[in-house]
């Protein structure tokens, strides 16, 4: 008799010896035909049952692995991307030199003047163009020359490359051409001082 | 001095018997444990639940339907609804409760769909006589087990269901009344009554046999 039957005869309900004699009454087995029946149902049935489980998880299991593997890989593409505009530009530059990355890197930043580049950067993005610029010598997709950079360039370049390692030389420098009427010139490097120096103030 | 006395000297450590857990350790599994390998393939592990409680389940049903053929199918009927239920089966309540409780519908359904357990009892009062015992003293258990059988049958359905899950299923009154669907209150006095008129009908028995010449 368990500890919850025990607690049970506390109540003084049941009677010793109508259960003994009860005991004594209930002899009857299970029929041995009623227990093959039960046991054959049983078995058929968890078979049954395990094969739809097994059935049901295996292409649970594969869609769920591929999926992860291509939100990885996402993950990962999306990292490698540079950002305009953000720190990780420079790092992404170092980590994939890849020639087209490059190349595209460079174009944005020619074109995009919110951009957030540091002096420290200005090599990188000229070799970056060189190799873009090398590249696309072959292909036809010759980018911009890199203002700023002052050898880089087929031309003459707006501003040296002395005038454009600090912000107020380089200011000074946009002034100059405004003054001598290449207001496009002007223009065009005041854009790639925006974007190398986001925090300058240009007015 | 040798090597041995050298050795700090720990206190006994207590025996394996004495210690209240280790009884614990070696003890059969749970009966919902069985349930939950069955739900995940395991057929031996219903086949252990299975012969736990088949033979009270068996007397249950043959004792509330009072009629074999019926109650086998019934025993057949709940123990197909379990394996049926396997992969809805959550362990929130003793395995027992819920078997009981499917027993209990599955025969409440029967009785719906016809009245056939209300026909004479076709169950032979248990007489045959225990090897090596007093003829007399046999004799006399053996009429006791016949006045008991009689007086169980004469229950009501409800006094006799409450008895049957006592004492087949060794419910507590909370199961029970979880199982019957009253309160803790009603299944206990339901099991008083139970109890007090198949005692009366027993002593009844051994007050004739002492009048008797």
């Amino acid at each position: 008799m368990n500890d919850e039957r025990s607690g049970l005869r506390a109540d003084d309900v049941a009677d010793p010896e109508v259960s003994a004699l009860y005991s004594e009454l209930a002899a009857e087995r299970t029929p041995a035909s009623l227990n093959e029946a039960v046991l054959r149902q049983a078995t058929r049935t968890a078979g049954r049952g395990y094969a739809r489980s097994i059935a049901w998880m295996r292409p649970m299991a594969w869609a769920a692995t591929i999926g992860l593997c291509l939100a990885i890989v996402i993950e990962l593409a999306d990292v490698a991307e540079p950002e305009i505009g953000a720190d990780g530009f420079a790092g992404a530059v170092r980590s994939k030199p890849a020639a087209p990355r490059e190349a595209a890197a460079a174009r944005e930043a020619a074109t995009i003047g919110t951009g957030a580049f540091h002096v420290t950067d200005a090599p990188l993005l000229e070799e970056a163009a060189a190799i873009a610029r090398l590249r696309g010598e072959s292909d036809g997709t010759a980018v911009r020359p890199l203002a700023g950079s002052g050898a880089v360039g087929s031309g003459p370049a707006a501003c040296s490359a002395e005038a454009t390692a600090k912000p107020e030389t380089w200011l000074d420098c946009i002034r100059a051409l405004r003054e001598a009427g290449r207001d496009a010139e002007a223009e065009e490097q005041e854009a790639l001082l925006l974007a190398a120096f986001p925090d300058f103030d240009v007015r | 001095m040798n090597a041995v006395n050298c050795l700090p000297r720990y206190p006994a450590l207590p025996r394996l018997t004495a210690v209240p857990y280790a009884s614990r350790m070696d003890r059969r599994p749970e009966d919902s444990t069985l349930m939950l390998r069955y739900r995940d393939g395991d057929v031996e592990a219903f086949e252990t639940l299975y012969r736990r409680h088949s033979d009270p389940l068996y007397r249950y049903l043959l004792r509330r339907c009072r009629h074999r053929d019926t109650a086998e199918d019934l025993f057949q009927e709940v123990w197909g609804k379990i394996v049926k239920s396997r992969a809805r089966y959550r362990p929130t309540a003793k395995f027992t409760t819920f078997l009981y409780r499917v027993a209990q519908n599955c025969f409440i359904d029967h009785l719906r769909r016809n009245r056939k357990h209300e026909a004479g009892a076709d169950i032979d009062p248990d007489t045959q006589a225990g090897p090596g015992v007093d003829p007399d003293h046999e004799a006399e258990r053996s009429l006791a087990r016949q006045r008991l059988a009689v007086a169980l049958a004469a229950l009501p359905d409800e006094q006799r269901d409450v008895f049957l899950l006592y004492e087949e299923a060794h419910l507590t009154l909370e199961q029970i009344a979880a199982v019957t669907g009253v309160n803790r209150e009603t299944a206990k006095s339901r099991l008083r009554y139970a109890v007090a008129k198949l005692k009366a009908a027993i002593k009844e028995q051994i007050a004739d046999s002492v009048e008797a010449p």
